[in-house]
């Protein structure tokens, strides 16, 4: 299946900061969360994807052309929404949309004024007069207007309240239905990550954790529990990662048939959402 | 590219009217004042239009280099823009001058025309350069500061008893001639370097 983004052993340093060789890729027709804690890489990436700052190593590829070499047919492909939600603030929306649209080849008026009037927006209206959420709805109308293969969003629904996040959910879940265009989805509310996504790419620290199919995910893992006394080596060594407390221990694993086999009803095994899968996977032994 | 310098030259459509209030006085006293008109107008309406661009494009780089242009592209409209503009304002600023001239509010004087002219093309674009590659909360002050400076340079120049020599000598003139083109194009260059630098290294 075709590749519409290619991440191969990307590496951006910075004083405090460094992203470390991340390796993802996402297929034609699907959306990828991408999440993680706040810090950890999400927003490098991402501006590293369009160009925004320079990589110190490694290789993007999108639509299977380089980046740099291809930058301007490339993000005329590409629609972004980014969490600063940067617009003109004293001009009215027909204008900021004017200021845009120019630049695409393909920027339909049609798809823009319907998604306008879908989004109850008056497009006289001034940027600034606008509330976070009817902002964010529309820098997707203008992501959306141009026929772009590869949406890039870098947490769009930060700071929304949920009626408006499952909005913009359930818009996005319309706009691939087709199954040509794809989502890069970045967001560290893991809720809207679990509704929408195909794939889930988790970095913490700068490196990549896991970039997954989200059913695998689910059906790979599993919380085991139990009490400090059976918690041996062996056990341990079968778990990804442990706490521990007082009362007992849990841990994740991804080799929970052998457990239950080996330790019978002295362990309980939990079925992990993603959240829990994530948190496990970015502590440390506890 | 063509698209990059149409978005500059809409955004102008938006100068605060504070701005053009401001010019509009500039103008009115330059013009009846007579000497330092070109030097103090043409490169003021250039930096305040830099000034209009800049206030809207400058905290907006994210979306900008995430739209279809390359950074090479912006930079060079930026560039041209700002020649475009100087060129522009030359022009209009001619022509008001011409018609303030034939109106009887202002007095030809063609050596004082020419002489300002001179000094203010490669001046206009290299601070303009200069402004294009600084933080826009300095372009304001600069600005004001350019009419400070330009004011005390005219006006030191005026009451200064000396004859000069252009037309005089060929040779002088040709030395002259070959110092403004140098200063021309050292100008050009400078002012088109430093807006590359901004805005192909700036991270976002």
């Amino acid at each position: 299946m075709e590749n519409i983004l290619e991440i191969k052993n990307l590496s951006k340093s910075y004083n405090n900061f460094q992203l470390n060789d991340v390796n993802f890729t996402l297929r034609k027709g699907y959306i990828m969360g991408f999440v993680g804690p706040n810090g950890a890489g999400k927003t490098t990436t991402i501006k590293l994807i369009m160009n925004l700052i320079k990589k110190s190593s490694g290789e993007i590829k999108i639509f299977g052309l380089d980046n740099l070499e291809y930058e301007k047919e490339i993000k005329n492909r590409i629609g972004f929404v980014y969490d600063d939600l940067n617009f003109y603030d004293t001009f009215s929306l027909k204008n900021n949309a004017k200021l845009i649209a120019d630049f695409y080849d393909k920027w339909s008026w049609n798809t823009f004024n319907n998604y306008m009037e879908k989004f109850k927006i008056n497009e006289d209206q001034k940027f600034k007069e606008l509330s976070k959420g009817m902002k964010a709805k529309f820098a997707l109308a203008l992501a959306l207007s141009h026929d772009a293969e590869l949406l890039i969003m870098d947490e769009p629904t930060s700071g929304l309240d949920p009626i408006f996040r499952n909005e913009i959910i359930n818009i996005l879940q319309e706009y691939i239905e087709d199954g040509s265009r794809s989502i890069l989805f970045s967001s560290h509310i893991i809720s809207d990550i679990e509704k929408m996504a195909d794939y889930i790419t988790f970095i913490n620290n700068g490196e990549i954790v896991f970039s997954e199919d989200k059913n695998l995910l689910e059906d790979t893992y599993r919380i085991v529990k139990g009490g400090l006394d059976i918690l041996d080596n062996k056990l341990e060594n079968e778990c990804i990662k442990i706490k521990r407390n007082k009362y007992g221990f849990s841990g994740l694993t991804s080799n929970y048939k052998n457990l239950i086999e080996k330790y019978g009803s002295d362990i309980v095994i939990d079925k992990p959402d993603i959240e829990e899968i994530m948190i496990y996977m970015a502590g440390d032994n506890e | 590219m063509k698209k990059a310098i149409k978005h500059n030259l809409l955004l102008l459509k938006n100068m605060p009217l504070s701005m053009i209030a401001l010019l509009l006085f500039l103008i009115s006293v330059f013009i009846i004042q007579g000497e330092g008109f070109f030097i103090i107008i043409v490169p003021t309406v250039t930096f305040f239009s830099i000034l209009t661009m800049e206030s809207f494009d400058g905290k907006k780089y994210n979306t900008l280099f995430s739209i279809p242009i390359t950074r090479t592209e912006f930079a060079k409209a930026k560039f041209y823009t700002l020649l475009i503009l100087n060129g522009a304002v030359v022009l209009f600023i001619l022509a008001l001058y011409f018609v303030c001239v034939h109106a009887g509010i202002a007095k030809l004087n063609i050596l004082s025309l020419v002489l300002e002219l001179a000094i203010t093309l490669p001046l206009s674009i290299f601070v303009g350069g200069v402004l294009f590659g600084i933080k826009v909360d300095y372009i304001a002050s600069i600005t004001l500061l350019y009419i400070l400076i330009a004011n005390l340079f005219v006006i030191n120049v005026n009451t200064v008893d000396v004859e000069l020599q252009i037309g005089k000598d060929i040779i002088l003139d040709s030395l002259v001639l070959i110092m403004w083109s140098g200063l021309s194009i050292a100008s050009y260059m400078g002012s088109k370097r430093i807006i590359f630098n901004k805005y192909i290294d700036m991270e976002l």
